[in-house]
């Protein structure tokens, strides 16, 4: 039996480090953020509404970022836990571990002054399905951004939007 | 050591070490201290029943394979139209945000029903498509799951938010609840009410209630022990130094329950309020005879009192504790534990009761004299309260007063022995609880909350075909619930929420189980309906090479374990009574006088008992326990009456004078300490918990009688068969 809302879990783990992805404010970001919008429970159920809730620390040479955090749709909810290691120049990589697959999933990317794009290093396995997973996300403001994640099975065109989400901070 | 020699050194000690035995007392206190910085309480709802018997195992291998309700919150979303967009956002964003709290993890609503079905058609978005009133309406008539969740008017909605993980952990669920309760009020608007219930809730409340009753009970058997005792004995200084003893008592048992790990529950609530009045009776007992004493000497006249009454309290503690002790046969682990902390509670009582007797009385006449603290008739009770008419009646026709005693017991006995069980889930709740009353709206207009539980090993998708089709034989199809019912097989599973899908399927996938809602009435009828559902799938050929558990689940356990365990009560309360003549025997060396003791004792129980057979009422926790502990308590006058026979050295020869002379003596004490057994349990009347007022109703009711009896049918019985020569007629 697999468990649903295993996407959430790995959006979670971008959604914190992005809101704070502008130069140097990816890792000095810390506090409560809170997300409003639609997220699907799986990777092929159709979009709902959801929200997410985080908090972030620093270390304290802000080269590394944790998150922990949680989000939910009408039916369920899924926590994580992740960390961010700033690299070279505006490069960005994450590991992640989410309760709900109890496996931990790489990521890398870039970041600037307007968002941040992150891709998946490895396919993510959910329900005996691979995936490559991207995420967009584009700052609307000094404690506001909005997150986009899409979905595809290796080889095919289309992405599927399964996260649509607008973050501010409490 | 002779006995004169112990006694000697003890006065000694209270003339020379005076502080140094108050400074055991104050260590003795910090450590009951301690002990009650760590009491703490339970609902006892599913406790109660932890028990040996085959229910409950039954009960515990589904709550291991299966999740059930008992860790449900159920939440009631009431007064408008869910298809319109407001009502369904608040119920949406109560939905959402209650997930971030601590414990809550899941939802199961009609939001989250979409997985189990058409994905297309029962999709609730926000803001709603303008047909969403229209969908919901046929969906409703083809899908019992969204006929549970929606009433036919679609303005009340359900949803449950299971936390299994801390609905047994008291602190954890407390602030959970709260935190979901600050939720509803945040959230309802838009015409919109949000009502919790469920187990958690109903545990909760049951909880608090509990916390408000024991510190209300006590204070109340506090202030009316202080009360009585300064009436009685006429002196407010009296009364204070009286009550210190009792607060004691209760100081020292709180302690000890909390060093033993004993909680508090619906079972146990009643027991410090009882060792309260037990002790301030004692108390009591000691202060009247501490004031026939010489006043002199402080130490010597508290000493020769406590000597002189308390064989009477121990004796009388022993007998009550045997009543507890007798509860320890009970297969129920929680009142098992109510008997041994019953024991535990009345011996330590007793011993507080002397060890502060003494030292407060001795330390007082140190600093205020005997003859300023007992002067005039301080310390003497009125005359008033020897109800003198009651044994004069009964000496005028002692025979007669013996024939009617015999009779009663005899009448009532037999219809005692007829009383039925009788138990409710809901017993200890008021019938106008808001959290019940939500409840029973639910059931009205959506489906019954309550299930009976079939149990089965799944060989493949088939077999669960089969016991849901054999279970809908016999009970209305409508109501039966499986992985079946949600007619898309195992291959949803994947789709639908976890906390959904582990009611139907053990995690391991070797057990599924079978359904049927039912509308909880009480024990009787849950037994009812589950035998015959287990006759039917017993004898149905569908079933012959399949292996299906017998039907279980909280209703089904609770009403044959109840049923069981208050059979057992009986067994308890008759060993109770032969416990307490074998001890009274065994005391006094007279086997006659023991068993005569007895009668005045058994008799107002037993009148009690047959009362709540022709009231209908039956046999509950509360009236089972009631009569048996409250039988050992009633010795305890009988033993006082015996105790002044013995004093007086009449007890081989009781005459009508002699019986006489010890009522007069003692029947002022056994009736200040009946008005403080009644008066100290009223406040019971005014308890948060149903079964807590019961317990004092039939507590005071027995109190009273057992004083008439006392008056009335012991000096008779004593008179007429107790002595060696024949009775005569007329006491002086």
């Amino acid at each position: 039996m697999t468990i649903r809302i295993r996407i959430l879990a790995l959006t979670l783990a971008l959604l914190a480090p992005a809101a704070r992805a502008e130069d140097a404010t990816l890792f000095t970001a810390t506090g409560a953020w809170q997300g409003e919008g639609r997220i699907a429970p799986s990777a092929t159920a159709p979009l709902e509404r959801g929200r997410c809730r985080v908090d972030v620390s620093q270390s304290a040479d802000a080269t590394q970022a944790d998150v922990i955090g949680k989000c939910v749709v009408a039916g369920g909810a899924s926590n994580v836990s992740m960390r961010f290691v700033k690299g070279a120049g505006t490069s960005v990589r994450a590991g992640v571990w989410s309760a709900a697959t109890d496996k931990t999933v790489q990521f890398a990317g870039r970041s600037d002054a307007t968002g941040l794009a992150m891709t998946s290093l490895e396919p993510i396995e959910v329900d005996g399905v691979t995936y490559e997973a991207r995420v967009d996300v584009d700052f609307t403001g000094n404690d506001a951004f909005t997150l986009k994640q899409i979905l595809r099975e290796p080889g095919d065109d289309g992405w599927r939007l399964i996260v649509d989400m607008s973050f501010s901070q409490n | 050591m002779t006995r004169s020699n112990w006694q000697a050194r003890l006065l000694t000690l209270l003339k020379t070490r005076l502080a140094m035995l108050w400074l055991g007392f104050a260590a003795a206190t910090a450590v009951a201290l301690l002990g009650l910085l760590k009491l703490t309480f339970d609902d006892g709802l599913i406790r109660v029943f932890e028990s040996n018997l085959p229910w409950y195992a039954q009960y515990s291998e589904f709550r291991d394979d299966f999740e059930s309700d008992a860790g449900d919150v159920v939440v009631l979303f009431e007064g408008a139209d869910f298809a319109q967009e407001a009502p369904l956002r608040v119920v949406s964003d109560f939905l959402l945000d209650a997930q971030f709290i601590e414990g809550v993890g899941a939802g199961i609503s009609p939001l989250s029903l979409r997985a189990s079905m058409d994905s297309t058609t029962l999709l609730i978005q926000i803001p709603p498509p303008p047909d969403l009133a229209q969908r919901l309406d046929v969906e409703r008539a083809q899908s019992m799951n969204l006929a549970r969740l929606m009433s036919a008017d679609r303005r009340m909605m359900l949803a449950i938010l299971p936390i299994p993980e801390v609905a047994e952990d008291m602190i954890t669920r407390a602030r959970t609840l709260e935190a979901l309760e600050n939720l509803t009020r945040a959230h309802a608007k838009d015409g919109v009410t949000i009502t919790l219930s469920g187990y958690p809730v109903l545990r909760e409340r049951m909880v608090a209630g509990l916390l408000r009753d024991i510190v209300f009970l006590n204070l109340v058997g506090t202030i009316v022990g202080f009360v009585v005792a300064t009436l009685t004995l006429r002196s407010f200084t009296l009364g204070a130094l009286t009550v210190a003893a009792p607060a004691t008592s209760l100081f020292w048992v709180l302690g000890m329950l909390g060093h033993l790990g004993i909680s508090i529950n619906v079972i146990t609530i009643t027991l410090p309020v009882l060792v309260l009045v037990l002790a301030t009776s004692d108390a009591l007992h000691i202060s009247i005879d501490i004031a026939k004493q010489g006043r002199d000497d402080p130490a010597r006249s508290t000493l020769r009192a406590v000597r002189r009454i308390a064989p009477g309290c121990i004796l009388a503690a022993i007998t009550t504790a045997c009543a507890f002790g007798a509860l320890t046969l009970s297969r129920s682990a929680m009142i098992s534990d109510l008997g041994l902390a019953g024991a535990l509670s009345t011996t330590l009582s007793v011993l507080a009761v002397l060890v502060t007797q003494t030292l407060v009385f001795t330390s007082a006449g140190r600093r205020f004299s005997f003859d300023r603290l007992f002067a005039g008739k301080r310390g003497t009770p009125a005359h008033l309260l020897s109800l003198r008419a009651l044994p004069r009646l009964s000496a005028r026709a002692p025979r007669v007063t013996i024939a009617l005693a015999l009779t009663t017991l005899v009448a009532t006995t037999g219809l005692f022995l007829t009383a039925e069980p009788r138990y409710s889930l809901y017993n200890n709740l008021d019938a106008d609880d808001p959290v019940l009353s939500s409840l029973r709206r639910a059931e009205a207009k959506l489906a019954p909350v309550s299930a009976l539980q079939v149990p089965f090993e799944v060989v493949d998708e088939t077999t669960i075909a089969i016991v849901h089709d054999a279970v809908s034989r016999h009970v209305d199809p409508s109501r039966v619930l499986s992985l079946h019912s949600l007619d898309a097989g195992a291959d949803s599973l994947d789709s639908l929420p976890p906390a959904l899908t582990r009611r139907m399927i053990s995690a391991d996938g070797d057990r599924a189980v079978v359904s049927v809602l039912f509308d909880y009435v009480d024990a009787a009828a849950t037994r009812r309906d589950t035998d015959a559902l287990n006759a039917a799938l017993a004898d149905d050929p569908a079933l012959a090479d399949l292996t299906v558990a017998p039907t279980t689940g909280l209703s089904v356990m609770s009403s044959y374990v109840s049923e069981a365990v208050l059979r057992e009560l009986n067994l308890s309360f008759a060993v109770a009574i032969l416990a307490s003549g074998l001890l009274i025997g065994l005391w006094l060396r007279v086997p006659r006088l023991a068993f005569l003791a007895l009668v005045p004792n058994v008799l107002p129980v037993t009148i009690i008992g047959a009362g709540l057979v022709l009231t209908g009422k039956g046999l509950e926790f509360s009236s089972g326990l009631a009569l048996t502990v409250t039988f050992g308590l009633a010795v305890d006058d009988t033993v006082h009456v015996l105790n002044r026979l013995r004093l007086n050295g009449a007890l081989h020869d009781p005459t009508p004078s002699a019986v006489a002379r010890a009522l007069h003596e003692v029947a002022p004490a056994l009736v200040v300490t009946s008005i403080v057994l009644t008066f100290g349990m009223l406040g019971t009347f005014l308890a948060e918990t149903p079964t807590v007022i019961d317990f004092g109703a039939l507590s005071i009711s027995v109190f009273v009688l057992a004083l008439v009896a006392d008056l009335m049918v012991l000096p008779a019985l004593l008179s007429v068969l107790g002595g060696r020569s024949k009775p005569r007629r007329g006491l002086p």
